[in-house]
């Protein structure tokens, strides 16, 4: 995982997530930038790639943040987006992105 | 409130109230919001939870709590250290900051 450390590798990380599962990666890049960014910087913080709009520890208790978060795919049918708003739902409109609700317990 | 956290500070035309933004340094949403408050010229304080120590953190956190019988997730904007609003919901922002709505909608739906 070391390597997503790289932001480039990050973007492609998210990619390959969002192409697996049938999701896009939000076009918007004032805020997906920074958002992979994100996951860069987590990579380098704890090893993997955590949510970047989270706080978390990196520890056990934060292995249901890993990008793509456990929570995602529920958010994304719900709200069309995941709760960093990187991954949308095929049809989103990038222009109605934003934070939604918590869903993690 | 908040007193053990150092802010960083950022001027603007327009600091009739105190802002103050909590965020995280990895959060595209955190760096929407920062960029919402300097379009609209809103001098503010923010500070980047990942950066403090854990109990400083932690800290932050149980006053966030106590405080609006909320969790802190982010961003939060605190004005005037008694309203608040969590995530950026430009929608909600404007309500908060009494500012005029933008034709733009950002950031409604959400679940229960």
């Amino acid at each position: 995982m070391t390597r997503l450390t790289d932001p480039a590798a990050a973007r492609d990380y998210a990619l390959q997530v969002a192409r697996h599962r049938g999701w896009v990666l939000n076009p918007d890049a004032g805020l997906t930038d920074p958002v992979v960014a994100g996951l860069a910087t987590q990579a380098a913080r704890y090893g993997k790639p955590y949510c970047p709009c989270r706080d978390i520890d990196g520890t056990d208790a934060d292995q249901d943040v890993i990008c793509p978060c456990l929570y995602a795919s529920d958010d994304i049918a719900e709200c069309g987006q995941c709760f960093c708003g990187l991954y949308l739902a095929p049809g989103k409109d990038p222009k109605t992105v934003g934070s939604i609700p918590e869903r993690r317990p | 409130m908040f007193d053990n956290i150092v802010f960083q500070k950022v001027p603007g035309p327009d600091s009739r109230r105190q802002i103050r933004l909590l965020a995280l340094s990895t959060c595209g949403f955190c760096r929407r919001g920062q960029e919402f408050l300097e379009k609209h010229g809103l001098a503010y304080e923010y500070v980047h939870l990942d950066s403090l120590a854990p109990e400083v953190k932690a800290g932050a956190k149980q006053e966030f709590k106590e405080k609006f019988d909320a969790s802190l997730s982010y961003p939060a904007l605190v004005v005037d250290g008694t309203r608040h609003t969590v995530g950026y919901v430009k929608r909600f922002w404007e309500e908060l900051l009494e500012l005029p709505p933008e034709d733009e909608t950002v950031g409604t739906e959400g679940h229960d």
